[in-house]
């Protein structure tokens, strides 16, 4: 199939100054996702335990002073991971700190959705910088040579971007498959019902505080709309599938990523006006995986031109 | 001779693996670039809900229902769910199934035949509700709203919503009431956890009898 040719999806190499900025962005995003101290000083149980929290009781994180333990832990990771030092030891401090916060997080019964992609991103992260590890053990056990996927001008910094791609499209496509595989290939058919969720967020929106916002009214009417053009519904719903489903296509190269992550924001755009939810974490990380501002400016401005070049090239390359 | 068969089959599974792997498809699939992507979304769909691993199941099957939970004071006045436990309305409904469908799996246990938690009865829905509002009120700790506007009842509302044709309808339902005591406001969170610093019993005025 020409769709999923193999060397369409061959990884790139990305300029220095480019993964810099995707790492201060991605560090950024971290830190700002973490809970607050007396947030994680209500985990003080855990009521259905997922993940990790099945095996290990994560209660001990809620304990006074630890979670500014994680917090320096966390740190101390993210600093090595901008100065690009120990970068195995960076991605797995960072990953298994915010996996373990959000798995305590998410083990109080109410299932939460908004960080798991962004914990995902650093576990492949730590998986890509621990592969060559894995590749020469097992090669020392086995006595064989495995075969490179990549040619050896692709670092291992490029595979950690490269990945963390995939794992943005895995996760949509997870959720575009979960949609048809529950509704039994229903969705877009059954979407005019979304009407009906849309009235549910925009009452809870309101319980949460006794506020309405800017969009209540307009949420409402939406509604309505739906419920009144049920079919021109069924076509805008059936939209949003296809650009879930068809994210992989991101991958193919950067101006394919461009495409995929403005349709990926769209896509949320319509969700935050439709039913008020914000996938700010998401939206962050098609911005910087994605989109990629940097190197679209170095693009378009002649000093721009670094930001673009890998390193060990020079400008007469 | 059961050495020499285990051998055999050993010896076969070796080679029809050795043929599996080695086959051209499997191979290309194997090294395909995206086989990563094709890993990470074949083990999501698997395990379902395993943080960080998630199958995202939010809106995956649209009903023409759906219902949501509220708080109210004694004068059915609704009161802000984020001020009174720092928890959102929508997590509060998850909650609140956490501790139905549990139920739901038991009874079906017991009875032999699958019983959905939307199946169980109002008795068994005012029990969901108690085990919540158990676990929520622990949460009232260090909450700045409960020092001047303790209730004297806290009392949960479900509403249902229908799409029915051309027009939306809404259903409210009291699940269970909560009679608060002065003390509940002040109490530590041991004391509350505990059940010592408010009532338990259910205000069965309210509550629609149980079948």
């Amino acid at each position: 199939m020409t769709l999923l040719r193999a060397d369409a999806y061959q990884p790139h190499r990305f300029g220095t100054v480019e993964a810099a900025i995707m790492r201060v962005l991605l560090v950024a995003i971290v830190w700002w996702s973490l809970p607050s101290a007396k947030d994680v000083a209500d985990l003080i149980a855990q009521k259905k335990p997922t993940g990790l929290a099945v095996l290990f009781d994560l209660t001990w994180l809620a304990k006074p002073g630890v979670f500014v333990g994680c917090q320096i832990v966390l740190g101390l990771g993210a600093a090595l991971y901008l100065a690009k030092r120990f970068m195995l030891l960076a991605t797995g401090t960072m990953a298994l700190v915010h996996i373990l916060i959000f798995t305590l997080d998410n083990s109080q019964g109410a299932t939460n959705h908004a960080y798991q992609l962004l914990s995902l991103v650093l576990l492949a992260q730590f998986l890509t910088y621990l592969s060559p590890s894995i590749i020469r053990l097992i090669e020392r056990w086995k006595k064989i040579k495995l075969p490179r996927l990549f040619g050896p001008d692709i670092r291992l910094d490029d595979l950690a971007i490269y990945y963390s791609q995939q794992t943005i499209a895995a996760a949509y496509l997870i959720t575009g498959l979960t949609k048809l595989i529950r509704s039994k290939g229903l969705w877009a058919w059954q979407s005019p019902n979304i009407s009906v969720e849309l009235i549910k967020t925009n009452a809870q929106n309101f319980y949460n505080r006794l506020e309405t916002d800017s969009t209540y009214e307009q949420r409402h009417q939406v509604a309505q709309w739906m419920i009144d053009n049920p079919m021109i519904t069924r076509v805008l719903m059936g939209g949003g599938l296809v650009i879930e489903l068809f994210a992989f296509i991101a991958l193919r190269n950067r101006l394919w990523a461009l495409v995929a992550g403005l349709a990926i924001i769209a896509l949320h755009w319509g969700i935050d006006i439709s039913m008020g939810l914000f996938f700010k974490y998401h939206i962050a990380l098609v911005i910087i995986f994605y989109i990629n501002l940097p190197y679209w400016i170095g693009r378009l401005i002649p000093a721009g031109e670094k930001l673009q070049r890998p390193p060990g090239t020079s400008t007469s390359e | 001779m059961t050495g020499q068969r285990q051998d055999k089959t050993s010896h076969r599974l070796r080679e029809r693996w050795t043929k599996f792997w080695q086959h051209p498809r499997v191979r290309s699939t194997v090294r395909h670039p995206l086989f990563p992507l094709i890993a990470l979304v074949a083990f999501c769909l698997i395990v379902e809900e395993s943080y960080p691993f998630s199958d995202f199941p939010m809106y995956s099957s649209l009903s023409p229902g759906s219902h949501y939970f509220y708080l109210t004071d004694e004068n059915d006045q609704a009161l802000p769910i984020k001020a009174l436990f720092g928890i959102s309305a929508s997590e509060m409904k998850k909650m609140y199934h956490s501790k139905l469908t549990p139920m739901a799996v038991k009874r079906s246990e017991k009875t032999g035949e699958r019983v959905k938690a939307s199946e169980l009865n109002d008795a068994d829905q005012t029990l969901a509700g108690d085990k919540l509002l158990d676990d929520l009120m622990p949460r009232a700790d260090d909450r700045d709203w409960w020092d001047e506007n303790a209730p004297k009842e806290l009392r949960l509302i479900r509403v249902d919503i229908y799409r029915n044709d051309k027009a939306l309808r809404e259903e409210k339902q009291p699940i269970t009431v909560r009679p608060m005591t002065p003390k509940a406001s002040t109490a530590s969170r041991s004391e509350q956890a505990s059940g010592r610093a408010y009532l338990l019993t259910p205000n069965s005025e309210l509550l629609p009898p149980a079948a």
